[in-house]
Formats: structure tokens, C-alpha cells, sequence
């Protein structure tokens, strides 16, 4: 009897301790003792992280000058579309007149305008240049 | 007229571009720079690079070119200028009931002309067999992707011309009333001295002169880009039903339009219409063009008569 008590003490007494050193383990290493930055990195992870650093700074000066080229092109085509419509108002204000004026502005709607103004008519004009076959 | 006649002539440049003559010519009467003024060459040396960037995109024969490598490929993703040009080629194939057909590439190769005019031999072999067009052209416009239908090859060689003299009109048009011929093909941008811009036609033999105040105007005939094929003479004019050298009794026909590309498949398409059906279509449809008879025999319609009373006659004096 007395050897089987003692056999269950030891036993039990060799659980204890396990556990014990268990759970010890488990708060050191959960304490974390020898973080990270205090180890050398591997030259691969640094070698990438410095690439990423890179491309993020080369992304975002890309995407500024992106943005600065669309404003100026917004500009320019903004100043490029008044410049037309100028142009297309003179011309066809132009047109109106030498069609109102015009000896032979006749054509079908009589003439006296841009719009009604035959697109073309016979002129006794010397050419400036020729139609032929393309 | 007397305007045009005592006015300054407009700024003028001319070189060679897509197998052919281009000619610009720029009004500066309004800004007041001389023709050599470094604005005026400026925009002309725009315009040609314009030219020349097209012809690199939609030329045939050029294999280089984004036209050539989708020949090649039957299928590509194509670029915005050269997608605007297949879907207004195959708009006017609708318009015209199939006889302006950009698909007649591999018919225009059959009867010989499979390089550029100037370096084809003066004769060579039989032509190939006729191979009729209408061929399948699929062109999703969201993606810009073009499918061509197996056999199927495209030729813009006609409506490239017209639409690019349209493409640097507007851009020289900027600077000025001007006008922009690609080898006849002619688009014009206000007016030279405040009057229409004085273009000759030929009538039969006869010289005439027509003003073209607004859009464009070209010509197709079977009387030029003409080659030799085991002693007959073939012409680029190629009929899409029978795949062959049309056999038109039209020599050449003249039409005026909004712009010159729309101008330039109609008169091939007319011209392949034959005399009697032309007139009576040209007619119907209000297109003003003049009907050259390989005969001689010329016939005006769409109004334009009515300026100068000249369907048969002389011009107005």
C-alpha cells in the first residue's frame, strides 16, 4: 500500500512539474524576449522590401506627372476647341457673305446664304488644283 | 470672281504621300502671313506628318502597316484611326448596296496590282481567278477588336484618301480657309478670298472648272492606275460581284458631298453603277455629280446643272 501511495505521489508529482514547464514555456515565449529587429534580416526580405519602397515612390511620381500631363492637355484642347469654333464662325460668316454678293450663288435655293448655297457650281474661275482619278 | 483674281494665290506645298500627288493649299489673306511666314510652314509641316502617320496606319503595302499586319493576322485589336476607317468603309458598303466593298483587297491582288503602281512590271502572267468581295468583316467597336471572315482581306486604299484629306482640312482649316487634295480627292475648309475654291474636271477631254465652296469632292475612273496583265489592260476599279476590273461603260464620275470620303465611295460606286443606273441613282438620292461616257458623252446631276446649264452644253461663260 504504502509503495503504490508513494508510486501515485511521484506520479502525480511528475504531472505537476510537466505542466509547470509547460506553461512556463508558453509565457516566455508569448513575452517574446529577442524580438525580431534585434536579428539580422534576410538580404532576399530586405532586397524586396527595399524594391516595394522604390516602386511606391516611382508609382507616385508617376501618378503626379500623369496628372500634370492630363491638366495641360485639358488646357491645350480647351484653347485648341475655341480656336476652332473661331475659325469655323469666320469661315462661315465669310461664306455667307460671298454667297449673299456672289454673281453665282444661284443654284437651286437661290442662294443669299451659307446653308443654302449649292455646295458647288460651275465658275469660270482659273483652278488651283484638279479632280482626277485618286 | 474678279475677288480670287486680283487676291493673293494661297500658300501652297505638294509632295508625294500614299502613292500619290498631295497638294495644301492655305488662304493667309486673313492672318496677312506671307506664304513662307514660319506659321504657315509650320502648319503645313503638321499636316504632312498627319499624312504620313496615316498612310503608315491603313497603307496595304506597307507591311508594317496596322492594316497589313491585320490582313495577316485576320484578327487584331486596332487602333482608334484605323477602326473609324474600317466602320466608315463598311457603312458606305451599306449605303452603296455592296459597290463601294473595302473587302475587294484579294481581287485587286488577283488582277496584278499587288504593289505599288510605280513598281509594277510593265507586263506580267495572266491575272489570277476572280475573286468576288462581300466578304465577312465582324468589328466590335466597344473593344475595338476586328474579325475578318476567312479569305477576307481589306483594302482602304480609296475612302484612306479622302478621309485623310477630310482629317488634315480640318487641321490645317485652323490656320485658314485651305484646301487639301489627295490625288483629287479634295476636301476644303472655308473660302479662298470669300469665294468657292476653284477645282478643274475633266469633261470627256474638255477642262472645267467647278467651285467648291463646302465638304468634299473626288473622282474615280478606269483611265488611270492602269497595268498590264498578259497584254490586257486592267484598272484598280475592281466590281466586288465579279471580282474582276469592272467593265463599266463609265469612264469616270466626279461627286461632291459633305466630306471627301463620303465623296470618294460614291463615286465608285457609281461608276460601277454603269451610265444609266448612276444618273438615275445620283438623281434620286440629290448627289451632285458629273457622269463621264467612255463615249464621251457627259451627264451632270444633283443640281449641279442647274448653276450653269450644262448637262450636255458648254460651260457658263
Amino acid at each position: 500500500m504504502t509503495t503504490d501511495r508513494s508510486r501515485r505521489r511521484v506520479r502525480w508529482t511528475a504531472i505537476g512539474g510537466t505542466a509547470l514547464v509547460g506553461v512556463g514555456a508558453a509565457v516566455a515565449i508569448g513575452a517574446n524576449p529577442y524580438p525580431h529587429s534585434d536579428r539580422p534580416k534576410d538580404a532576399a526580405v530586405q532586397a524586396l522590401e527595399t524594391r516595394e519602397s522604390a516602386l511606391a515612390t516611382e508609382a507616385r511620381r508617376v501618378n503626379a506627372l500623369n496628372a500634370e500631363r492630363w491638366a495641360s492637355y485639358r488646357v491645350k484642347l480647351a484653347e485648341r476647341t475655341r480656336q476652332i469654333a473661331t475659325v469655323k464662325a469666320a469661315n462661315a460668316q465669310a461664306l455667307a457673305a460671298s454667297a449673299a454678293t456672289s454673281s453665282y450663288s444661284g443654284g437651286s435655293s437661290g442662294g443669299g446664304s451659307y446653308s443654302s448655297a449649292p455646295a458647288a457650281t460651275y465658275v469660270p474661275s482659273a483652278p488651283v488644283a484638279s479632280s482626277g482619278s485618286s | 470672281m474678279s475677288t480670287a483674281t486680283h487676291a493673293p494665290a494661297p500658300a501652297r506645298r505638294g509632295f508625294r504621300a500614299m502613292g500619290t500627288d498631295v497638294l495644301l493649299l492655305l488662304d493667309t489673306s486673313r492672318t496677312g502671313d506671307a506664304p513662307d511666314a514660319p506659321a504657315v510652314q509650320q502648319a503645313f509641316d503638321a499636316a504632312r506628318a498627319e499624312v504620313n502617320r496615316i498612310e503608315h496606319i491603313a497603307s496595304r503595302f506597307d507591311p508594317q502597316s496596322e492594316l497589313a499586319r491585320l490582313n495577316a493576322a485576320g484578327e487584331a485589336e486596332v487602333s482608334a484611326d484605323l477602326l473609324r476607317l474600317i466602320t466608315l468603309a463598311l457603312a458606305m458598303r451599306d449605303a452603296t448596296d455592296g459597290r463601294f466593298d473595302p473587302t475587294v483587297h484579294e481581287a485587286v491582288v488577283a488582277a496584278g496590282y499587288d504593289r505599288p503602281l510605280d513598281q509594277l512590271p510593265a507586263d506580267a502572267g495572266a491575272p489570277g481567278p476572280a475573286m468576288p468581295a462581300g466578304g465577312h468583316v465582324h468589328v466590335d467597336t466597344r473593344t475595338g477588336r476586328v474579325a475578318l471572315g476567312t479569305g477576307t482581306c481589306l483594302d482602304l486604299g480609296g475612302i484612306t484618301k479622302g478621309w485623310t484629306a477630310d482629317r488634315v482640312a480640318d487641321e490645317l482649316g485652323v490656320h485658314g480657309p485651305c484646301l487639301v487634295s489627295m490625288g483629287g480627292d479634295i476636301a476644303v475648309r472655308g473660302a479662298l478670298h470669300g469665294e468657292p475654291w476653284p477645282v478643274e474636271v475633266m469633261h470627256g477631254d474638255e477642262p472645267r472648272v467647278i467651285g467648291l465652296r463646302r465638304g468634299g469632292m473626288a473622282t474615280s475612273g478606269t483611265d488611270r492606275r492602269r497595268w498590264l496583265r498578259a497584254g490586257a489592260e486592267m484598272h484598280h476599279v475592281i466590281d466586288p460581284v465579279t471580282g474582276r476590273p469592272s467593265a463599266t461603260d463609265l469612264l469616270r464620275v466626279t461627286t461632291v458631298a459633305d466630306d471627301a470620303a463620303t465623296a470618294e465611295a460614291w463615286s465608285t460606286a457609281l461608276l460601277l453603277a454603269g451610265r444609266e443606273g448612276a444618273a438615275h441613282e445620283a438623281e434620286a438620292r440629290g448627289i451632285m455629280a458629273i457622269l463621264v461616257a467612255t463615249d464621251g458623252d457627259v451627264t451632270v446631276t444633283g443640281g449641279l446643272a442647274s448653276a450653269g446649264d450644262d448637262v450636255h452644253g458648254e460651260q457658263p461663260a
